[in-house]
């Protein structure tokens, strides 16, 4: 499940910088260019972060002896 | 739930709310604003070009607002140049006269013709007022393709003719519009000496 979760924040850290830097957008629509690409970055990295750093507080089964 | 989680998402939301304001709030501005190169508009050098009237002592201008847009250009001595409303352009009045010498975004899916032809005729036609297209010439500036339009506005007696050239480059275009009176032909080789000083530089 974690892999899954990593995969889609990396797509969507992937979509919001090729929107920023690979993308040309006429003058008059760089600041939802601007807004759309940062929103998907800042979107991006925290869930990245969010994923790698969270700790699974599901209790751990017994050993079987 | 985990603390670190917790931070990072803090920290997330508040870099969103940053980003809302950067783009659309109050600080919207400043990020406009950061564009403009204070030295774009400070002439750098003078030189003396002649003319059929003359010689005429020109400042020399380089625009350094935009990475992979820097240009030269110049304006005659008398002009007075200031900023224009975005980052890369200039707006000039003059004796008899006024103008502006803006950057363009042409789309990468567009030719600067097709540009030209499309949407900016269709656009004049429909923004301004009696609108009488004069001439219509494609050429070269600089070594790029180039786009000159004539036309003339406003009613008898007020009568006024622009000369607007279109100037492709590698990333943006630039457009050079120069309004005088339609009878005052001494501006003519002035303008088409600004025209003709165009030139992009790398950065």
């Amino acid at each position: 499940m974690r892999q899954i979760a990593i995969f889609i924040s990396l797509a969507v850290l992937g979509v919001g910088l090729y929107l920023k830097y690979f993308n040309d957008v006429p003058d008059s629509q760089e600041t939802i260019n601007f807004f759309v690409s940062g929103f998907l970055i800042i979107v991006g990295v925290g869930t990245l972060l969010m994923n790698l750093v969270w700790k699974s507080t599901k209790a751990k089964p017994p050993e079987q002896k | 739930m985990n603390k670190l989680v917790i931070i990072v998402f803090v920290l997330m939301a508040t870099a969103l709310v940053w980003l809302g304001l950067i783009s659309f709030g109050p600080l919207a501005k400043s990020r406009t604003l950061a564009h403009l190169n204070p030295s774009s508009v400070r002439p750098e050098t003078t030189t003396n070009v002649s003319t059929p009237r003359g010689g005429v002592e020109y400042n020399v201008f380089h625009n350094r607002d935009l990475k992979e847009n820097y240009y030269r250009i110049q304006f005659p001595r008398d002009w007075t140049v200031q900023s224009g409303k975005a980052a890369g352009g200039y707006a000039l009045t003059f004796p008899g006269g006024s103008g502006t010498a803006d950057l363009i975004d042409v789309p990468d899916n567009s030719t600067l013709e097709l540009f030209v032809l499309s949407q900016e005729l269709p656009r004049l036609k429909k923004e301004l007022l009696s609108y009488r297209q004069m001439s219509y010439e494609k050429t070269t500036l600089d070594g790029h393709e180039a786009h000159r339009l004539a036309y003339q506005t406003g009613t008898a007696g007020q009568l006024q003719q622009t000369i607007r050239t279109y100037i492709g480059g590698a990333d943006h275009g630039e457009v050079i519009t120069l309004t005088a009176a339609a009878n005052d032909t001494t501006l003519t080789p002035l303008f088409a000496s600004v025209e003709n000083s165009f030139h992009w530089e790398a950065p």
